[in-house]
């Protein structure tokens, strides 16, 4: 009783520490990429002029990173330039020069400008008037989703990225809708592009953006405005790109820090113990392959497979196979991080947790969304969520397959792992539905679920992405030491994971059990990541899927009954447990010893 | 006092005689029945050197034999400790009437005869366990435990009276935590998770073999009889498990070159019968020995000294100590349909599964006198059984011969009864 009450106490205090805490998360920094970095220099460019680069100005980043460039053409002058930085205080005119230190307070947007000249740019022999503009964002702040303007009286024309993948087009402080727009792509090809009625270009791949293209504009045919505009790229294996991963570092370091300290606790809490003490004593270590319970399972494999390709794809794939053409509208609820633009299509968890964004305004000014992509993007994410429901957990999710990982290390470090009981399984769930409220709520009132979602920063940080972690970081250290002690620690309290889990009853996959070849031995429940009882209490039923069951299998794995517990997709079972695979593994090897121990007698 | 000694060595001599013959009597009975496989002969051997000849326990290596009594003491951690568990739960008749006199008269049969061998001390496979695990399940047993431990070093082992909950399995797990150190000093070795785990990979290779044999055993008609079966069961408690292992191999290749050459031993109208229950312990397979012998078919048993204690594997989720501890803990309540639990309806639904199974026709509920926790699910067993149309008999027994005939008598007319539905269900079809 006197147990229960504390358990009762720890779990309000936990629940109203993250309600709390979640207004605050920008106070806890774990790790920013401060903009206030004195390496970070720009200078006159030495190389070639872009192919992407109509105009006589451009912006480059150099190749060892953390170097803004800019470029003119052949006759410029360079004191005709100007350089004008977003700072904190509103838009500056920087010095321009060699190796000039950024100032501390720039947010990391830059424009140049070049005074207009009389130049035949489109060849009918009457000179138009040409004004050039380049653009460059760098640091975390270019992935902020709201758009970052300038919007100044000496730059009418002005490309601004916005929502981590759209390019929207202001002229003269307004946005420009239904113009034709002609974009040099990074590859020298030009082509003519329409915006929408929220002044974005549509159809620009993430190559260009991040290896640059030029936008002209033609008001009247008389003015040509021009900018060339280029997103810090992050190559793979540059220093800029081990900068992303160092967030990632800092959590590892804690979360050894974490490991070792609840290991160290948990042996001195078990010395005095009767039963545990055993534990004081070095008790650990079998030689590997001594304790024959592994059986083949293709299904785990498959699965296994499937995660390390959900990884893939959700972190490098855009990068690596179809060169930034991602699949924008289609969405796919896994828990990645949508700040990695590499994602091979959209995942819902930045939208269901920043719900005006998807339907209202952003701030003040921002336009409503695109009717056509929320449209497409809830119906992809509902066909999802009804038909696959969490089979995508299990099979895909990249959060799922780092706390796999973490359970494999655990496992080969030989360390014992903490039991989830029923009672702690419970003592979990207020954790969970203060999570799903923050999942869904916290936008409305003003706050960003990024800063306390404790996964923002792994697939963001593997894929190269700056991304300044906030209290999340800390919540990532929690997940990180949870999920190596208790498998899958995260997808018990995952608020997305829930919500897939509700339309269980129309999901393709299901998990099905023959109650009558049930010997209720509870392998399948202690097997359970997700610590679902009534997998093997159940007598009557033949669905026994949960909100909870994400389809990994590991129960049909463990199951020593005839089909007691089988998997089917659309009726049809893909996967059953079978007493003769269970038991196989007792046989040959056995027998191989035993031959071994004879002869040695 | 030295007439008092002569009359202890003329009541162990007459004792030594008796209880020899009735085991002999019963050995060569189940012997006797037809086409008795030449791989099962070992099985008998073994029953006979512990029974008859008296002999010590065939030991492996030198490993120590450490006593069990019910199937809730994990054999894998008495390997692991680098000794051997004998399973001491006895039929015995003659210990039985010794053990009269130590226990209540409304206690069961088989304590009283675990508490005779124990006052005797005739049988070498008793004498030599030089600890005895006893798990706390029924009140017999309980008391069992208290009061042998004047002739006998006895752990006593608490077995949670409820299983559902994760709290009980964790109770469990402590006691078997408790039990290491006792294993541990008893031995001399320690228990590491290298030797646990070869302990796990032991059993669960008679358990492989086990779980092939059910499915020869399955077959309709039968390959074998159920008696022979229960005999076979037995010999596990006094064999070394890798030896036990072994032997089961070669059973189940006769069994296969049976199949293949359609060897049966039973008939294909064959009434088959389930034996569910309290144990039935050598020598006392009178039971089965009586099913069989007016004409069933033993297909299947659901009693602790049968099937059961080989039936469920252990399943490790975490492959480290703990895991294994906790899939010990878990495999040895969880799915044990031992009525000592308090809720224990997975009974009825493990005989349901058996009844699919083995195709099994009529349910032989046996009950000891004086064994209150199985004769209390019998009711439930009755009405459960009912829905599925399929007959049950209690049938009550005692560790004597007296009651036979009468029980000859009852379980004919069960099977004649078997026979009789059958052949009105035939007719009907074939209306």
């Amino acid at each position: 009783m006197k147990g229960r009450k504390i358990g009762t106490a720890v779990v309000c205090a936990v629940c109203a520490f993250l309600l709390v805490s979640a207004f605050f998360a920008k106070d806890f920094v774990l790790y920013d990429f401060h903009m206030n970095v004195t390496d970070y220099s720009y200078s006159p460019m030495q190389g070639e002029k872009p192919q992407s680069a109509d105009t006589s100005v451009w912006f480059a980043y150099g190749s060892l990173g953390r170097m803004l460039q800019y470029g003119l053409d052949e006759g410029t002058e360079l004191d005709s330039l100007t350089v004008y930085s977003l700072t904190q205080t509103g838009e500056v005119s920087v010095a321009k020069g060699s190796e000039t230190p950024i100032r501390q307070d720039s947010l990391g947007h830059f424009i140049a400008a070049l005074p207009a000249k009389n130049q035949d740019i489109n060849g009918d022999g009457t000179p138009e008037e040409v004004h050039d503009y380049a653009r460059a964002d760098l640091g975390p702040n270019a992935f902020q989703p709201a758009p970052q303007r300038f919007l100044s009286q000496e730059i009418p024309f002005e490309l601004v990225f916005a929502e981590r993948k759209y390019i929207m087009v202001y002229y003269e402080n307004e946005i420009l809708t239904d113009a034709e727009i002609l974009v040099t792509s990074y590859d020298g090809e030009r082509k003519a592009y329409k915006t929408d009625e929220h002044g974005w270009i549509k159809g620009l791949t993430n190559r260009d953006i991040r290896e640059g293209f030029t936008a002209s504009y033609s008001p009247d045919g008389n003015i040509v405005y021009r900018m060339h505009y280029a997103l810090e790229d992050y190559p793979y294996f540059s220093p800029h790109f081990f900068a992303a991963h160092i967030p990632l570092l800092v959590i590892f370091v804690l979360t050894v820090i974490g490991i070792a300290a609840v290991y160290l606790i948990r042996n001195r809490m078990h010395k005095n113990d009767p039963a545990y003490a055993v534990y004081s004593r070095e008790r650990m270590g079998i030689y590997p392959g001594t304790l024959q319970q592994k059986t083949e399972s293709k299904f785990l494999l498959v699965r296994w497979l499937c995660l390390f390709a959900g990884m893939f794809l959700w972190t490098y794939a855009g990068k690596l196979i179809h060169q930034g053409q991602t699949l924008n509208e289609v969405s796919i609820p896994v828990f990645s991080c949508p700040f990695n633009l590499d994602q091979v299509a959209e995942v819902p968890c930045y939208y269901l947790s920043h719900l005006p964004a998807l339907f209202g305004r952003f701030g003040t000014d921002f336009p409503v969304r695109n009717m056509a992509y929320a449209a497409m993007f809830i119906i992809t994410t509902l066909f999802c969520f009804i038909f696959l429901g969490r089979i995508l957990c299990g099979f895909l999710c990249p959060a799922g397959l780092l706390q796999d990982l973490m359970d494999k290390l655990r496992q080969a470090l030989h360390i014992r792992p903490i039991v989830v009981t029923d009672r702690m399984n419970r003592f979990l769930q207020p954790i969970k539905w203060v999570w799903i409220v923050l999942f869904l709520g916290f936008a409305f009132t003003g706050g960003d679920f990024c800063d306390i979602c404790p996964l923002k920063g792994f697939t963001t940080a593997q894929g190269g992405y700056w991304t300044n972690l906030y209290l999340g970081g800390f919540f990532a250290v929690v997940i990180l030491v949870g999920s190596f002690f208790v498998k899958r620690f995260w997808c018990i309290i995952c608020p997305m994971g829930y919500l897939m889990g509700l339309f269980k009853r129309f999901n393709l996959f299901k998990l099905k059990k023959d109650c009558t070849s049930c010997t209720e031995c509870g392998a399948c429940y202690h097997a359970c990541p997700m610590r679902i009882k009534s997998i093997y209490t159940e007598r009557e039923k033949e669905n026994v899927q949960t909100v909870d069951c994400m389809m990994c299998g590991e129960c049909i794995h463990k199951c020593p009954e005839d089909n007691a517990l089988s998997m089917t997709f659309c009726g049809k079972a893909i996967y059953k447990s079978s007493r003769k695979t269970f038991m196989s593994k007792f046989s040959g090897k056995g027998k191989r010893t035993d031959k071994k121990e004879e002869r040695e007698e | 006092m030295a007439e008092q000694i002569q009359a202890g060595k003329r009541q162990r001599e007459l004792f030594i005689k008796k209880s020899t013959r009735v085991a002999e009597s019963y050995l060569s009975r189940a012997k006797a029945l037809s086409e008795m496989p030449d791989a099962a002969k070992p099985f008998f051997d073994v029953l006979e050197n512990t029974y008859v000849k008296l002999m010590d326990i065939q030991k492996d290596g030198n490993r120590k034999c450490i006593g069990t009594l019910c199937v809730m003491v994990p054999a894998e951690l008495v390997y692991a400790a680098g000794a051997m568990p004998v399973r001491l739960c006895s039929g015995s008749y003659t210990a039985y009437s010794i053990g009269d006199d130590y226990i209540p008269r409304d206690a069961c049969p088989l304590v009283k005869a675990v508490m005779g061998f124990g006052q005797i001390g005739a049988l070498p496979a008793f004498d030599h366990c030089s600890l005895l695990v006893a798990p706390v399940t029924c009140d017999c047993k309980k008391k069992l435990a208290g009061v042998i431990d004047s002739v006998k070093n006895t752990v006593p082992l608490h077995i949670p009276p409820l299983k559902k909950e994760d709290a009980d399995t964790e109770v469990f797990l402590r006691e078997l935590y408790r039990l290491i150190p006792v294993l541990e000093k008893e031995t001399g070795r320690e228990i590491t998770a290298q030797s646990l785990a070869e302990g796990i990979n032991m059993v669960g290779e008679a358990q492989y073999e086990m779980s092939e044999f059910l499915r020869y055993r399955r077959h309709d008609p039968a390959l074998l009889h159920g008696t022979q079966v229960m005999a076979i069961m037995n010999a596990y408690s006094y064999m070394p498990v890798k030896m036990w292992a072994g032997q089961m191999h070669k059973l189940n290749l006769e069994m296969r070159q049976r199949l293949e050459q359609e060897r049966f031993v039973g008939r294909k109208n064959q009434p088959r019968i389930l034996v569910t229950g309290s144990p039935i312990a050598f020598p006392n397979i009178k039971i089965p020995l009586l099913i069989e012998e007016m004409g069933g078919i033993l297909a299947a048993d659901e009693t602790c000294m049968g099937e059961r204690g080989l039936y469920d594997p252990v399943s490790v989720i975490d492959p480290g100590f703990d895991g294994m501890m906790r899939a010990l803990a878990s495999r040895y309540t969880k799915p044990c349909t031992c009525p000592v639990f308090v809720d224990n309806s997975q009974r009825v639904y493990r005989i349901r599964q058996m009844i699919k199974e083995h195709k099994i026709q009529g349910v032989v509920y046996h009950v000891l006198r004086g064994c209150l926790v199985y004769d209390y699910e019998y009711q439930m067993m009755e009405d459960e059984l009912g829905k599925l149309d399929i007959p049950i008999i209690r049938v009550e027994s005692d560790y004597n011969e007296e009651d036979v005939e009468q029980l000859r008598i009852r379980i004919e007319a069960f099977i004649e009864l078997i026979k009789l539905k059958e052949y009105a269900k035939q007719k009907k079809e074939r209306v």
